[in-house]
């Protein structure tokens, strides 16, 4: 039942080599923008934007699914539309002999909706979503009592869910126009 | 939200590109209250949109990272920073290349970024740049590459979906 998206981080795609750069050039990058900001845009819509036929586009999104650059088309669920209002981020700095541990627990919660460990301040990254404060609070408590954790900082987000910014992604192929203007 | 809801949900999260007739078909009722859920659900807040989710490694992202900011106040140290200061820098970093979402956050810290980064040389720059933000005074970066999707967000899909379920299995 734990979220299949969750069980990434350590999980059975790690064994997998990674994934190799691709080619995409400025057509891909428009479906690809076009179906970030809708999903269920039409292929012929699409092409009449582009300039170009709906099949080009409809070949250009199987070869895209293909070699992997596009995971799947999903819906964007509302966390609070659900109810679930409160969403928190952790930031957890554990003594490293207990680290599996402590990131293998926080996975199992069902409120942890994204779990992973990082290098930097915190070796493990956190966010939790609940219904009300109250298990929000628990669960921090549970995670500061554990002996091995040392530190454990909390942020409540503001907007919920928090807005993406699609069109700050850049596609490798631009990068260099990026680095030399910066 | 009944049982016809959760299960054109499930099919859209797992490819929003499904046609509501064939969505139809599967859950046994017309494509056009397939058609009048969508859009109840799209109203009534459950569903915000659909999107893709790409691989950022295919495109030379080699790891995620959260910036952790801290805004500075005019008021002295101790004090939460004002809102428009916030706001401000919320803004700025929503201009900035490679910052794909951005969080205004209460707590022990100000303001949350998550960043792609093409390699260690591009975090630093990312750094560099975030850090010049008027307004920024401290960064506490944490860095991953063990990611799966992008947006990390669609993560909490089939929990949602599912909650009254897990609710149930949690009570006593």
């Amino acid at each position: 039942m734990i979220c299949k998206f969750n069980g990434g981080h350590l999980g059975a795609r790690s064994h997998l080599t990674m994934p190799s750069r691709v080619r995409i050039d400025e057509l891909d990058q428009k479906i690809i923008r076009a179906l970030q900001n809708d999903a269920r845009t039409s292929f012929t819509d699409i092409a009449k934007s582009c300039g170009v036929s709906t099949d080009t586009v409809s070949k250009r999104f199987r070869r895209l699914r293909r070699i992997g650059v596009i995971v799947r088309a999903t819906l964007w669920i509302s966390n609070k539309g659900f109810g679930f209002e409160h969403l928190a981020n952790f930031g957890i700095r554990v003594e490293y002999p207990h680290l599996e541990e402590v990131f293998d627990s926080l996975r199992r919660m069902p409120q942890c909706h994204f779990c992973t460990l990082s290098m930097g301040r915190y070796n493990i990254i956190a966010y939790a979503a609940t219904k009300d404060l109250e298990s929000l609070a628990r669960l921090k408590e549970q995670v500061e009592n554990h002996p091995a954790v040392r530190e454990v900082a909390m942020n409540f987000l503001i907007d919920v869910p928090p807005p993406i910014f699609f069109d700050n992604i850049e596609f490798e192929c631009n990068s260099k126009k990026w680095e030399r203007d910066g | 939200m009944d049982e016809i809801d959760v299960a054109i949900l499930e099919r859209l999260t797992e490819d929003a590109r499904t046609s509501f007739r064939k969505i139809a078909k599967e859950v046994g009722v017309s494509p056009d209250t397939v058609m009048s859920r969508y859009l109840a659900m799209q109203k009534s807040g459950h569903i915000l949109s659909s999107t893709i989710i790409i691989e950022p490694r295919t495109i030379g992202y080699q790891a995620l990272g959260i910036f952790m900011i801290h805004a500075s106040t005019s008021r002295g140290s101790n004090k939460e920073p004002a809102p428009q200061d916030t706001s401000s820098i919320f803004n700025a970093l929503t201009r900035t290349p490679s910052v794909f979402e951005v969080a205004r956050t209460v707590g022990d810290h100000d303001l949350i970024a998550t960043v792609g980064a093409r390699d260690l040389e591009h975090l630093i720059k990312l750094r560099n740049i975030i850090a010049k933000i008027p307004g920024v005074k401290d960064i506490q970066i944490s860095y991953w590459t063990e990611f799966t999707e992008f947006p990390e967000l669609c993560r909490h899909q089939e929990h949602i979906i599912h909650s009254k379920e897990i609710e149930t299995n949690n009570s006593p």
